[in-house]
């Protein structure tokens, strides 16, 4: 497609005056990858699409001390087209107000709890995903926040009220028998490019009765950055009162090599859950990076001889591993 | 306890320094972070978006869309098409003005930040630029923004 019918065919998109604030984004980020998991009887090779997405954001400012802010993010699957019967699912998704005391927003986009991760999980999106062994990874829909100005130097909060809507996705996650409540998710931490600390912690976010604390830290020495994450869960419901703790390692051999590794080990999602992932990157220029991966994700659940393991009751059993190499595309 | 806070100061003086040269990042990650604090970048040279500035800046007929290698990207193109490929390049660059903004918290932090903004500008033009203009505003976070406008010598 030429260039110039792109442009016009985007300018359909958005109003010419408004284009000086709106900052559009996007990447597309995939991968080629050998899955051999526990519950298919051969390995396979899988072209998987890993959180590509397209978006704009943007702001206005009211006057000298109040600004409106907005971001509209979708994520696409360049591998099949499609995410069910949707092209594009929703991402983070905000309207907000920004001054001198702080932004309030609302919409449907990542917890306090789930932004609090910082850059800790060098395997996002990908099979190494914290989220496989961890909770709290939640975008929750119906989500008014405030977030202070950062202050003293890096510290800021947020707290945001996860509303209760009868006809949203909250209510289904309650267990029977209880009322749908609202959750509260807040977090408060210490952000520099040298040094990150926070905690956070949930409160009936995933469903009432299920509240989550999460701690989480990383330390950049020159070319090297660590990370540390815990957490604690509790479900109110079961008595379930489990925790995990992760740690992860990047090294930028030289501006182009980056060698990463993490691990992880969890009872939160499931028992005895454990991640292990290394990975190697080639920064090919500023936008474009190709990478490649190895990840092993295992739990204790035993895998039930005599019973097809595919079949729902082999399912929660995982010993399985994934090698891939992809390309990673901001634009 | 005296040597700890000196440890603490240390620390802290270190990790500011380190903050002070936070270079922004691609837009999308910018995005995902979901930090409402983060400083103001200017991506309208970046990528989709610098693409899509050129595409609708006014007043600019037969303005050349430039999207391929790393080096065109920053720049707004003003050259004719009957030019030479080295011509091009050339005019290009000395044609070239452009913004930089920074961002501080106090009135304090800005020389330091105003020097931050010439290697920057410095690495776009290559061979060397002249300041055209600079703005002072306090914007909605608080913070005070300095914009720079360069022009490639």
């Amino acid at each position: 497609m030429k260039k110039t019918l792109l442009a016009v065919t985007l300018a359909s998109l958005f109003p010419l005056a408004a284009m000086a604030d709106v900052v559009v984004y996007g990447k597309a980020n995939v991968s080629v990858q050998n899955a051999d998991e526990a519950v298919m009887d051969d390995s396979r090779v899988e072209l998987v699409s890993n959180a590509s997405r397209i978006g704009v954001k943007g702001g206005e400012e009211v006057n000298s001390s109040l600004k409106v802010i907005y971001q509209f993010e979708y994520q696409t699957e360049v591998d099949d087209g499609t995410n069910g019967s949707q092209t594009f699912g929703q991402r983070n998704i905000f309207l907000g107000l920004q001054g001198v005391a702080g932004t309030i927003m609302g919409g449907h986009f990542d917890t306090p709890t789930k932004v609090a991760q910082e850059k800790v999980d060098l395997f996002n999106d990908l099979e190494g995903d914290i989220t496989h062994i961890f909770k709290g990874e939640i975008r929750a829909s119906n989500v008014v926040q405030y977030t202070t100005p950062t202050f003293a130097g890096g510290f800021a909060g947020s707290v945001a009220y996860v509303t209760e809507e009868n006809d949203g996705t909250f209510r289904q996650n309650n267990p029977a028998g209880t009322e749908p409540g609202n959750g509260i998710s807040a977090s408060f931490g210490y952000t520099s490019a040298a040094f990150y600390a926070g905690v956070a912690m949930d409160q009936d976010v995933e469903a009432e009765g299920i509240d989550l604390v999460r701690a989480v830290a990383r330390v950049t020495l020159g070319a090297v950055q660590l990370g540390v994450l815990a957490e604690q869960y509790e479900n109110e419901n079961t008595d379930y009162d489990e925790d995990g703790a992760f740690v992860s390692a990047l090294w930028n051999i030289t501006d182009k090599w980056v060698l990463k590794g993490q691990y992880g080990q969890s009872d939160v999602r499931m028992f005895e859950g454990e991640s292990a992932s290394i990975g190697l990157d080639y920064k090919m220029t500023k936008a474009a990076t190709l990478f490649s991966y190895a990840t092993k994700v295992e739990n204790g659940l035993p895998l039930l001889i005599g019973v097809p393991p595919a079949t729902t009751i082999n399912t929660a059993h995982r010993d399985d591993t994934y090698i891939g190499a992809g390309v990673d595309f901001k634009f | 306890m005296k040597p700890l806070a000196i440890i603490l100061l240390l620390v802290t003086a270190s990790v500011h320094s380190e903050e002070s040269n936070t270079e922004c990042v691609p837009a999308v990650d910018a995005a995902d972070s979901m930090n409402v604090n983060q400083k103001e970048c200017d991506y309208s040279n970046e990528g989709l978006n610098g693409f899509l500035q050129k595409a609708f800046k006014k007043g600019e007929d037969g303005a050349v869309l430039e999207t391929g290698t790393a080096a065109g990207k920053n720049v707004v193109s003003e050259e004719k098409f009957t030019e030479s490929g080295a011509n091009k390049e050339k005019n290009k660059i000395s044609n070239q003005k452009f913004n930089l903004k920074v961002e501080v918290d106090q009135w304090a932090n800005l020389p330091v930040a105003r020097a931050q903004l010439f290697p920057a500008a410095l690495e776009k033009c290559g061979n060397g630029f002249a300041v055209i203009g600079e703005k002072y505003r306090n914007v909605a976070t608080g913070k005070i923004e300095l914009s720079m406008q360069f022009a490639c010598e």
